[in-house]
């Protein structure tokens, strides 16, 4: 039988009246309206703590993105500092020899304890 | 609340908006709107009064969780039977494998403390079926003797009135198989209640 033939057979008579005694006998079974009322002051407490506990989430997370962004802001800066106008000097003369240049004369004031020099600075 | 009203009745639509603004009123429309279809279908599958209350809650909470993806390609009737009768076919296998496990440690127990037992459960049917009455009585049995599957198919299509399509939609099911379920449902059905009525 085919599908079509199927969909049909629901139409005739004997299922019609099949589908009012099923009716019938569903609603003697159903559950009564005290039933309902309890089941929704259960489903009531448990949607409320749930809510909260949705809350409660969307709090946590914001914390979490906050000390994310925090920690990302304070990384790029400390990367910022370090890397922008210096280039690492390899050279182990300069650091022996303790270069040092007095602030009106030079492009950067040597910071003793870095072993960093500017970029721009000519090294021999 | 803030539902438009029209002739003092906010449609369905109008809870399912209130619903997915959080609005209890919405909810507590769409449980009362839905709750006994709900219930009665998981019935079906589960074939426990008091599971079935637990499984119709859990899809209440689920649903709450899920609301905001709830696209208005299906009908919200349709969407809910859907996560309800999800969660009552994983009951059913939970109830299975913890079958399957018990089944291999039987519990050791003497006849007398049995017997109650079982005589409450008989004692129980049988007053529910004088209840009914000859024929409806009949028709439960014959209901009751099909397979989950095929009562949920019965129970959706002939007793809430869903489209095949809904059926099948509902049950995660080709429409094809979905008809032949219920095929297969009515012939046996209307076989026993053949049966029956000759009997008389």
């Amino acid at each position: 039988m085919n599908h079509d033939a199927m969909e049909k057979d629901l139409q005739s008579a004997e299922i019609q009246r099949l589908k009012e005694e099923l009716g019938a006998l569903a609603q003697s079974r159903e559950p009564a309206d005290y039933a309902c009322e309890c089941s929704w002051t259960r489903i009531r407490t448990c949607l409320l703590e749930e809510s909260r506990s949705q809350d409660i989430h969307l709090w946590r997370w914001a914390a979490i993105g906050s000390c994310a962004a925090l920690v990302a802001i304070l990384s790029l800066t400390k990367s910022g500092s370090k890397d922008a106008p210096f280039a690492e000097s390899r050279n182990p003369q300069i650091w022996v020899s303790g270069f040092h240049s007095s602030p009106a004369q030079a492009d950067v004031v040597w910071a003793t304890g870095y072993d960093y020099l500017p970029a721009s600075y000519p090294v021999k | 609340m803030n539902v438009e009203r029209n002739n003092n009745h906010p449609s369905e639509e109008q809870w399912i908006d209130e619903a997915i603004r959080g609005s209890e009123e919405g909810w507590r429309e769409l449980h009362r709107l839905h709750y006994k279809g709900l219930w009665s279908a998981v019935n079906q599958v589960l074939h426990d009064e008091a599971l079935s209350d637990d499984v119709v809650q859990e899809a209440f909470i689920k649903a709450y969780r899920q609301i905001r993806k709830f696209r208005r390609d299906s009908k919200f009737s349709t969407w809910i039977y859907r996560i309800a009768l999800n969660q009552a076919y994983d009951t059913l296998r939970k109830i299975s494998r913890r079958g399957k496990w018990l089944g291999l440690f039987p519990l050791q127990t003497g006849e007398e403390e049995d017997a109650p037992e079982w005589q409450a459960v008989d004692e129980n049917d049988a007053s529910k079926e004088a209840a009914l009455g000859d024929d409806r009585a009949a028709l439960a049995r014959a209901l009751d003797s099909l397979g989950p599957d095929h009562r949920a198919v019965v129970e959706l299509r002939l007793i809430q009135g869903f489209s095949t399509e809904e059926t099948a939609r509902i049950l995660k099911c080709k429409k094809g198989t979905a008809l032949s379920r219920l095929y297969y449902s009515c012939q046996k059905l209307k076989k026993i209640l053949e049966e029956t009525y000759k009997e008389r």
